[in-house]
């Protein structure tokens, strides 16, 4: 499948991948760069011999991931937040979905990734629950795996949901919702 | 005020249809308000109309729900777009709402907070000064860059601490710094450290300066050195002190060099003093312990025993000896060196009248200008706390959060550090329960991956109002 990219935000077309890149209208690489979990800079990525251009393409699909719920009514009242991103390459991205309180939903987030596995083509979509936090508290995030996208924008979307508890795979072919 | 002429009439509503006011093209009612009031559901409570609203993690932005307007409080116009202006005297829910259909626009709440969402770009203009006074708290968050342009001068002044965390730091001054600092500047560096300086640097320190280096401290000067101190001056070096220059002086009014062995002297070299002192015999006998090569040109106060002087084959007693030939015989009385002790007498030694090896030893091994046995973080325990080395096991030299534990959790081998994670439990970064795998929950909704049957999100066109309330299942893609 060919994606057809906003001419206005095709990384191919940009002379060089900075901070303030626009991926969309109003998601710039920035926005990944500053992941929680993961901060880091393009200086960073490039000092380790990131692609930055690899990472953008494959970035854009993430932006146009988050535009699409940005853009959903349903979602007016959570707003989608990148938590992590594994570099080099920037195919999958951890989100959190965080409400107007500044915490993070169970059940909107698990909302968030059905749309998505409804709505957006991908890779693997992860529900990734953990009691990490320091009093013990349910938490999730949503894993967003895309492929590797080159130049020609021409990828395949092999598409699998999983859950996942403590790092621990609970189940591959569903999306599963914990209730506290 | 005249009265218009038919005609004119006429002229004015040209083009205008006979049934201007109805709804030509059936806009209304809206689907949504068949078969009920007409009313806007805002005006009557049934819907309340919220800005669109962008959040960040771990920040509340503290807006209470908003309560539902009463009839017949609410003065609702909403066009057929969608644009909403709202005002509101509900008693406990009074505000004023002004929205664009993107959910931008603004509001004026109940309890007087105002706000202002913006779906796009946000402009603000302001042609004179602007001043902004916040009683309360801020918090600024930008989830892309935020870039700065003062073309004046940028004062910040700061009543409480100021904490700035983040990966590169870039400063350019086209001029200069001047800081002052009221008492500390504690630094950490866990990489290496560079300074340029293109012409001086000088370092006034009022009180001690320490410096303590681990591995080699090399200084290279083109130009000359100057060491001055206005007391002591002590230097060591445990293994070898090396000093070598086409010319070494060393003055002093009391200069001592001792070793225990070793050479001092060279083919043109001249010793000039008032005494040269060899090892005596400490039996009291004759065995030679000494030996002087060459010429002696001068006077000897004694000379015990000389095997060989010009033509004096035993000479005990001389007191010219340009020939020994001259020397009476007399009783042999050894007699010590003149007392040099003060030559080689240091603050805290008062070493016999003879450098003895063991008094040597003494000096090199008990004194106070002995050589120091220095160690500069020998076990890298300095080291290891600063990069969380024995903490974290090299994982990581940072101070973690839990979203970056959250991350650095995802590798298996990470996870299994027991070091690692034993620490963040420690610290309370990390709950006990990070390697159950059973959640302390019970299940809620499941989906595989067939698309879900759903609700619409939107309504789309001017389709009946069931469409909006019937369900449909996307498309599953391929």
């Amino acid at each position: 499948m060919i994606i057809l990219v906003d001419p206005l935000y095709n990384p191919n077309f940009k002379t060089a991948i900075t901070s303030g890149t626009k991926l969309t209208s109003s998601i710039t690489v920035s926005k990944f760069l500053g992941a929680v979990g993961t901060p880091t800079t393009i200086e960073e990525q490039t000092a380790q011999g990131t692609d930055l251009n690899q990472l953008a393409r494959n970035l854009y699909l993430h932006a146009e991931a988050i535009k699409m719920v940005n853009e959903t009514s349903a979602f007016n009242n959570i707003t989608l937040i990148p938590s992590e991103v594994i570099y080099p390459e920037g195919k999958i991205v951890y989100y959190h979905v965080v409400d107007k309180q500044g915490k993070v939903s169970l059940s909107a987030s698990f909302d968030v990734a059905e749309f998505w596995k409804d709505f957006i083509n991908f890779n693997k979509i992860t529900l990734s629950y953990d009691e990490y936090n320091s009093d013990g508290s349910l938490f999730v995030s949503i894993g967003l795996e895309m492929p590797s996208v080159p130049t020609s924008f021409d990828v395949t979307f092999s598409k699998s949901i999983a859950t996942e508890f403590n790092g621990n795979i609970k189940s591959s072919t569903q999306l599963i919702e914990y209730v506290p | 005020m005249s009265l218009k002429t038919e005609e004119q009439v006429v002229d004015l509503n040209r083009g205008v249809k006979s049934e201007g006011m109805l709804d030509a093209s059936a806009e209304h009612p809206k689907k949504n308000y068949f078969f009920e009031s007409s009313i806007n559901k805002a005006a009557r409570g049934s819907k309340v109309n919220e800005l669109k609203l962008s959040h960040a993690l771990d920040t509340d932005i503290l807006l209470p729900d908003q309560k539902a307007s009463e009839y017949p409080y609410n003065q609702v116009q909403e066009t057929a777009s969608g644009h909403v202006i709202e005002i509101d005297d509900t008693p406990g829910g009074e505000k004023i709402l002004i929205r664009h259909k993107s959910g931008s626009g603004i509001e004026l709440r109940a309890d007087g907070s105002t706000i202002a969402s913006s779906k796009q770009n946000k402009v603000e203009i302001s042609g004179a000064d602007h001043t902004v006074i916040v009683e309360g708290s801020g918090k600024l968050i930008y989830k892309g860059d935020l870039n700065v342009h003062v073309t004046g001068d940028y004062n910040l002044t700061v009543g409480g601490n100021i904490n700035v965390s983040g990966g590169d730091l870039t400063e350019t001054y086209d001029r200069s710094i001047t800081t002052t600092v009221g008492k500390n500047e504690i630094k950490t560096i866990k990489g290496s450290k560079e300074t340029k300086i293109v012409k001086n640097n000088t370092d006034l320190v009022l009180g001690d300066k320490i410096t303590a280096v681990k591995g080699l401290y090399d200084t290279e000067v083109s130009g000359p050195i100057e060491f001055n101190t206005g007391n002591t001056f002590t230097t060591t070096a445990k293994d070898r002190y090396a000093i070598s220059s086409k010319a070494v002086g060393i003055t002093g009014m009391n200069v001592s060099v001792l070793g225990a062995a070793g050479t001092i002297g060279g083919q043109s070299v001249m010793h000039v003093g008032n005494v040269f002192s060899g090892i005596d015999d400490a039996s009291g006998g004759n065995q030679k312990v000494a030996t002087f090569y060459g010429s002696l040109v001068g006077r000897a106060k004694e000379a015990d025993l000389a095997t060989t002087a010009n033509d004096a084959k035993n000479a005990e007693k001389a007191t010219y000896a340009d020939t020994a030939g001259l020397a009476t015989v007399g009783t042999p009385v050894p007699t010590s060196p003149v007392d040099v002790s003060e030559v080689y007498t240091f603050d805290t030694e008062s070493p016999s009248t003879f450098p003895e090896p063991t008094t040597i030893a003494d000096i090199l091994f008990k004194s106070s200008v002995a050589p120091r046995h220095v160690q500069v973080d020998p076990r890298d325990l300095i080291k290891n706390k600063i990069l969380k080395i024995t903490e974290y096991a090299s994982i990581t030299d940072k101070d973690v959060n839990i979203h970056e534990i959250r991350a650095l959790l995802r590798t298996p081998s990470n996870k299994s550090n027991v070091t690692f994670v034993g620490h963040l439990v420690a610290q309370k970064k990390l709950s006990e329960r990070y390697g159950t795998t059973e959640p302390n929950a019970h299940d809620g909704r499941k989906v595989g991956l067939t698309p879900t049957s759903r609700f619409g999100y939107e309504e789309l066109g001017n389709n009946a109002i069931q469409d909006k309330s019937k369900r449909f299942t996307p498309a599953e893609r391929s």
